[in-house]
Protein backbone atom coordinates (compact mmCIF):
# COMPACT_ATOMS: atom_id res chain seq x y z
CA UNK A 1 0.00 0.00 0.00
CA UNK A 2 2.51 2.36 1.36
CA UNK A 3 4.97 1.57 -1.85
CA UNK A 4 1.88 2.14 -4.61
CA UNK A 5 1.48 5.80 -2.67
CA UNK A 6 5.19 6.20 -3.02
CA UNK A 7 5.31 5.34 -6.68
CA UNK A 8 1.85 7.75 -7.18
CA UNK A 9 3.55 10.86 -5.30
CA UNK A 10 6.67 9.90 -7.50
CA UNK A 11 4.94 10.23 -11.45
CA UNK A 12 2.45 13.51 -10.05
CA UNK A 13 6.31 14.86 -9.44
CA UNK A 14 7.61 14.29 -12.56
CA UNK A 15 4.90 15.45 -14.46
CA UNK A 16 4.46 18.69 -12.66
CA UNK A 17 8.63 19.14 -13.50
CA UNK A 18 8.36 18.53 -17.26
CA UNK A 19 5.04 20.54 -17.26
CA UNK A 20 7.35 23.57 -15.74
CA UNK A 21 10.18 23.11 -18.02
CA UNK A 22 8.29 23.61 -21.40
CA UNK A 23 6.72 26.64 -20.44
CA UNK A 24 9.83 28.91 -19.63
CA UNK A 25 11.68 28.52 -22.38
CA UNK A 26 11.06 31.79 -24.57
CA UNK A 27 10.05 34.44 -21.94
CA UNK A 28 12.82 37.29 -21.62
CA UNK A 29 13.30 38.92 -18.73
CA UNK A 30 15.82 41.97 -17.66
CA UNK A 31 16.00 44.98 -19.71
CA UNK A 32 17.26 43.63 -22.90
CA UNK A 33 18.79 46.57 -25.21
CA UNK A 34 17.00 45.94 -28.71
CA UNK A 35 18.92 47.89 -31.55
CA UNK A 36 15.82 46.43 -33.57
CA UNK A 37 13.04 48.59 -32.15
CA UNK A 38 12.73 51.16 -34.82
CA UNK A 39 12.57 48.63 -37.78
CA UNK A 40 10.37 45.98 -35.60
CA UNK A 41 8.22 49.08 -34.94
CA UNK A 42 8.18 50.04 -39.12
CA UNK A 43 7.24 46.33 -39.81
CA UNK A 44 3.37 46.44 -38.04
CA UNK A 45 4.99 46.33 -34.43
CA UNK A 46 1.83 47.29 -32.19
CA UNK A 47 1.97 50.03 -30.44
CA UNK A 48 1.79 48.48 -27.56
CA UNK A 49 5.00 46.49 -28.68
CA UNK A 50 6.87 50.04 -29.47
CA UNK A 51 5.89 51.80 -26.33
CA UNK A 52 7.17 49.01 -23.92
CA UNK A 53 10.24 48.01 -25.44
CA UNK A 54 13.55 49.20 -23.32
CA UNK A 55 15.78 51.13 -25.30
CA UNK A 56 18.86 52.31 -24.41
CA UNK A 57 19.88 55.51 -26.11
CA UNK A 58 22.74 56.01 -28.17
CA UNK A 59 26.06 57.73 -26.26
CA UNK A 60 24.19 56.93 -22.84
CA UNK A 61 26.57 56.58 -20.41
CA UNK A 62 25.36 57.62 -17.07
CA UNK A 63 21.81 56.18 -14.91
CA UNK A 64 18.84 56.58 -17.21
CA UNK A 65 16.04 57.67 -16.80
CA UNK A 66 13.14 55.43 -17.50
CA UNK A 67 9.87 56.15 -18.44
CA UNK A 68 6.89 54.31 -19.71
CA UNK A 69 9.74 51.76 -19.98
CA UNK A 70 11.59 53.38 -22.37
CA UNK A 71 15.40 54.31 -21.06
CA UNK A 72 16.47 57.97 -22.37
CA UNK A 73 19.60 58.98 -21.14
CA UNK A 74 20.93 61.82 -19.21
CA UNK A 75 22.38 63.88 -21.59
CA UNK A 76 19.63 64.10 -23.83
CA UNK A 77 17.27 64.55 -21.15
CA UNK A 78 19.71 67.54 -19.93
CA UNK A 79 20.02 68.76 -22.95
CA UNK A 80 16.18 68.90 -23.76
CA UNK A 81 16.31 70.64 -20.12
CA UNK A 82 19.26 73.32 -21.30
CA UNK A 83 17.52 74.09 -24.89
CA UNK A 84 14.29 74.80 -23.13
CA UNK A 85 15.27 77.49 -20.20
CA UNK A 86 17.62 79.39 -22.62
CA UNK A 87 14.52 79.49 -25.00
CA UNK A 88 12.42 80.73 -22.70
CA UNK A 89 11.63 84.55 -23.90
CA UNK A 90 11.48 83.24 -27.60
CA UNK A 91 8.52 82.11 -30.03
CA UNK A 92 10.56 78.75 -29.39
CA UNK A 93 9.32 78.61 -25.35
CA UNK A 94 6.96 75.79 -25.51
CA UNK A 95 8.33 74.11 -28.72
CA UNK A 96 10.61 72.01 -26.61
CA UNK A 97 7.95 69.86 -24.27
CA UNK A 98 5.85 69.54 -27.62
CA UNK A 99 7.97 68.75 -30.24
CA UNK A 100 11.38 67.25 -27.90
CA UNK A 101 11.89 64.97 -30.92
CA UNK A 102 12.91 67.74 -33.54
CA UNK A 103 15.09 68.89 -30.83
CA UNK A 104 17.10 65.78 -30.34
CA UNK A 105 17.04 65.22 -34.38
CA UNK A 106 18.38 69.05 -34.77
CA UNK A 107 21.07 68.36 -32.14
CA UNK A 108 22.23 65.02 -32.99
CA UNK A 109 22.40 66.39 -37.20
CA UNK A 110 24.56 69.07 -36.25
CA UNK A 111 26.68 66.64 -34.45
CA UNK A 112 26.99 64.48 -37.40
CA UNK A 113 28.08 67.63 -39.26
CA UNK A 114 30.47 68.69 -37.12
CA UNK A 115 32.03 65.15 -37.15
CA UNK A 116 31.88 65.26 -41.07
CA UNK A 117 34.39 68.49 -40.49
CA UNK A 118 32.24 71.21 -41.28
CA UNK A 119 32.97 74.39 -39.82
CA UNK A 120 30.35 76.02 -36.70
CA UNK A 121 30.05 78.99 -38.67
CA UNK A 122 28.84 77.04 -42.05
CA UNK A 123 26.23 74.70 -40.03
CA UNK A 124 24.71 77.70 -38.52
CA UNK A 125 24.31 79.70 -41.71
CA UNK A 126 23.18 76.77 -43.43
CA UNK A 127 20.08 76.33 -40.73
CA UNK A 128 19.32 79.40 -40.10
CA UNK A 129 18.97 80.47 -43.76
CA UNK A 130 16.57 77.37 -44.26
CA UNK A 131 14.92 78.03 -40.95
CA UNK A 132 14.09 81.70 -42.16
CA UNK A 133 14.57 81.19 -46.36
CA UNK A 134 16.68 84.53 -45.94
CA UNK A 135 20.16 85.52 -45.21
CA UNK A 136 21.63 85.29 -41.79
CA UNK A 137 21.82 88.57 -41.45
CA UNK A 138 18.33 89.11 -42.05
CA UNK A 139 17.16 86.20 -39.77
CA UNK A 140 15.12 87.38 -36.51
CA UNK A 141 16.80 86.93 -32.91
CA UNK A 142 14.37 84.16 -31.89
CA UNK A 143 15.81 82.32 -34.89
CA UNK A 144 19.28 83.35 -34.61
CA UNK A 145 18.55 82.12 -30.79
CA UNK A 146 17.44 78.86 -31.52
CA UNK A 147 20.00 78.34 -33.99
CA UNK A 148 22.98 79.00 -31.63
CA UNK A 149 21.17 77.52 -28.87
CA UNK A 150 20.69 74.03 -29.97
CA UNK A 151 24.22 74.07 -31.60
CA UNK A 152 25.92 74.85 -28.12
CA UNK A 153 23.98 72.47 -26.27
CA UNK A 154 24.03 69.71 -28.59
CA UNK A 155 28.02 70.16 -28.65
CA UNK A 156 27.52 70.34 -24.75
CA UNK A 157 26.03 67.56 -23.92
CA UNK A 158 25.87 65.48 -27.12
CA UNK A 159 29.11 65.59 -28.84
CA UNK A 160 31.51 67.15 -26.39
CA UNK A 161 34.26 66.09 -28.35
CA UNK A 162 33.31 69.07 -30.81
CA UNK A 163 33.97 71.71 -27.65
CA UNK A 164 36.95 72.69 -28.85
CA UNK A 165 35.69 73.05 -32.64
CA UNK A 166 32.86 75.62 -31.24
CA UNK A 167 35.57 77.30 -28.72
CA UNK A 168 37.46 78.07 -31.45
CA UNK A 169 35.50 78.11 -34.64
CA UNK A 170 34.34 81.51 -34.45
CA UNK B 1 14.21 122.34 -6.73
CA UNK B 2 17.56 123.24 -5.61
CA UNK B 3 20.00 123.36 -8.62
CA UNK B 4 22.57 120.71 -7.02
CA UNK B 5 19.22 118.47 -7.63
CA UNK B 6 18.37 119.25 -11.15
CA UNK B 7 22.28 118.97 -12.54
CA UNK B 8 22.27 115.34 -10.61
CA UNK B 9 18.97 114.43 -12.09
CA UNK B 10 20.31 115.50 -16.01
CA UNK B 11 23.31 114.12 -15.23
CA UNK B 12 21.28 110.65 -14.60
CA UNK B 13 18.78 110.97 -17.17
CA UNK B 14 21.80 111.26 -19.69
CA UNK B 15 24.17 108.68 -18.47
CA UNK B 16 20.84 106.42 -18.80
CA UNK B 17 20.44 107.73 -22.28
CA UNK B 18 23.87 107.07 -23.55
CA UNK B 19 24.25 103.44 -21.57
CA UNK B 20 21.10 102.63 -23.84
CA UNK B 21 22.15 103.90 -27.16
CA UNK B 22 25.65 102.30 -26.36
CA UNK B 23 23.97 98.85 -25.73
CA UNK B 24 21.58 99.57 -28.57
CA UNK B 25 24.67 100.76 -31.05
CA UNK B 26 26.49 97.35 -29.33
CA UNK B 27 23.59 95.26 -30.70
CA UNK B 28 23.24 96.95 -34.10
CA UNK B 29 27.17 96.23 -35.43
CA UNK B 30 26.58 92.38 -34.29
CA UNK B 31 26.22 90.42 -36.87
CA UNK B 32 23.79 87.70 -37.72
CA UNK B 33 26.38 85.35 -37.46
CA UNK B 34 27.36 86.96 -33.87
CA UNK B 35 24.53 87.27 -32.70
CA UNK B 36 24.16 82.80 -33.31
CA UNK B 37 27.66 82.28 -32.19
CA UNK B 38 26.90 84.19 -28.59
CA UNK B 39 24.26 82.01 -28.31
CA UNK B 40 26.07 78.82 -29.07
CA UNK B 41 28.54 79.83 -26.81
CA UNK B 42 25.73 80.11 -24.01
CA UNK B 43 24.18 76.83 -24.44
CA UNK B 44 27.80 75.39 -24.39
CA UNK B 45 28.97 77.30 -21.24
CA UNK B 46 25.35 76.36 -19.69
CA UNK B 47 26.12 72.28 -20.32
CA UNK B 48 29.67 72.77 -19.13
CA UNK B 49 28.54 74.53 -15.85
CA UNK B 50 26.62 71.56 -15.41
CA UNK B 51 29.72 69.39 -16.65
CA UNK B 52 31.67 70.45 -13.77
CA UNK B 53 29.09 71.28 -11.37
CA UNK B 54 31.24 70.24 -8.22
CA UNK B 55 29.10 70.36 -4.45
CA UNK B 56 31.82 71.88 -2.10
CA UNK B 57 30.81 72.21 1.74
CA UNK B 58 29.75 76.25 1.72
CA UNK B 59 27.69 75.69 -2.11
CA UNK B 60 26.37 72.70 -0.75
CA UNK B 61 22.27 74.26 0.20
CA UNK B 62 22.70 75.64 -3.63
CA UNK B 63 24.22 72.72 -4.87
CA UNK B 64 21.16 70.37 -3.37
CA UNK B 65 18.89 73.04 -5.07
CA UNK B 66 20.32 72.73 -8.23
CA UNK B 67 20.21 69.12 -8.22
CA UNK B 68 16.51 69.33 -7.57
CA UNK B 69 16.11 71.51 -10.48
CA UNK B 70 17.72 69.01 -12.64
CA UNK B 71 15.82 66.46 -11.82
CA UNK B 72 12.66 68.42 -12.17
CA UNK B 73 13.92 69.32 -15.82
CA UNK B 74 14.70 65.97 -16.51
CA UNK B 75 11.47 64.57 -15.50
CA UNK B 76 9.71 67.20 -17.46
CA UNK B 77 11.69 66.17 -20.47
CA UNK B 78 10.96 63.15 -19.95
CA UNK B 79 7.28 63.17 -19.95
CA UNK B 80 7.69 65.56 -23.20
CA UNK B 81 9.03 62.06 -24.65
CA UNK B 82 6.24 59.95 -23.25
CA UNK B 83 3.85 62.78 -24.66
CA UNK B 84 5.42 63.02 -28.08
CA UNK B 85 5.36 59.20 -28.34
CA UNK B 86 1.96 58.76 -26.80
CA UNK B 87 0.74 61.04 -29.05
CA UNK B 88 2.83 58.98 -31.86
CA UNK B 89 0.94 56.39 -30.90
CA UNK B 90 -2.14 58.03 -31.56
CA UNK B 91 -5.07 55.44 -31.93
CA UNK B 92 -3.28 53.02 -33.12
CA UNK B 93 -2.98 53.05 -36.79
CA UNK B 94 0.24 53.08 -39.54
CA UNK B 95 0.99 56.95 -39.17
CA UNK B 96 1.43 56.83 -34.99
CA UNK B 97 3.10 53.63 -35.43
CA UNK B 98 5.15 55.39 -37.96
CA UNK B 99 6.04 58.40 -35.23
CA UNK B 100 6.45 56.54 -32.52
CA UNK B 101 9.10 54.68 -33.82
CA UNK B 102 10.41 57.69 -35.06
CA UNK B 103 10.67 59.05 -31.60
CA UNK B 104 12.35 55.80 -30.73
CA UNK B 105 14.64 55.88 -33.64
CA UNK B 106 16.00 59.53 -33.10
CA UNK B 107 16.37 58.84 -29.40
CA UNK B 108 18.63 56.09 -29.99
CA UNK B 109 20.62 58.22 -32.72
CA UNK B 110 19.24 56.31 -35.61
CA UNK B 111 18.39 59.71 -37.36
CA UNK B 112 15.52 59.53 -39.92
CA UNK B 113 16.47 61.08 -43.51
CA UNK B 114 12.97 63.18 -43.35
CA UNK B 115 10.99 64.08 -40.90
CA UNK B 116 7.57 64.26 -41.31
CA UNK B 117 6.08 68.18 -40.95
CA UNK B 118 2.50 67.28 -40.78
CA UNK B 119 3.19 65.79 -37.58
CA UNK B 120 4.15 69.05 -35.49
CA UNK B 121 3.34 72.66 -34.38
CA UNK B 122 3.59 75.24 -36.20
CA UNK B 123 6.72 76.61 -34.51
CA UNK B 124 8.69 73.52 -35.43
CA UNK B 125 7.53 73.13 -38.51
CA UNK B 126 9.83 75.66 -40.11
CA UNK B 127 12.49 73.80 -38.18
CA UNK B 128 11.48 70.36 -39.25
CA UNK B 129 12.12 71.80 -42.72
CA UNK B 130 15.61 72.91 -41.98
CA UNK B 131 16.11 69.39 -40.70
CA UNK B 132 14.89 68.39 -44.17
CA UNK B 133 17.76 70.48 -45.62
CA UNK B 134 20.49 69.53 -42.89
CA UNK B 135 19.83 65.69 -44.09
CA UNK B 136 19.71 66.18 -47.82
CA UNK B 137 22.44 68.24 -47.92
CA UNK B 138 24.15 65.76 -46.04
CA UNK B 139 23.56 63.09 -48.15
CA UNK B 140 21.02 61.43 -46.45
CA UNK B 141 23.38 60.09 -43.43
Amino acid sequence: MRTWRLVVVLVLLIAACSESGSSDSPTSTGPSVDTNATSAAADETTLQEVATTTTSVANSSTTAFETDGIEVSDEILDYLTAVEELLTGTAYEDAVSEDPDVFVATGFAFCERLTQGEEPADVLGFYVETLTGSDIEAAGDDELTLAGTVLGTAVGHLCPEHTAAIEQGF
Amino acid sequence: MRPGLTVSLAVAVFMTLFTAGAIADEHEKLTGLDRAARATMQGLEKSQGRATEAPGQENRAQGLDKQRDKVTGRERAAAAIAAALARGNGNGNAFGRGHAAEVLGILTGELPDELNETNHGQAVREMVHAYNALRKADGGG
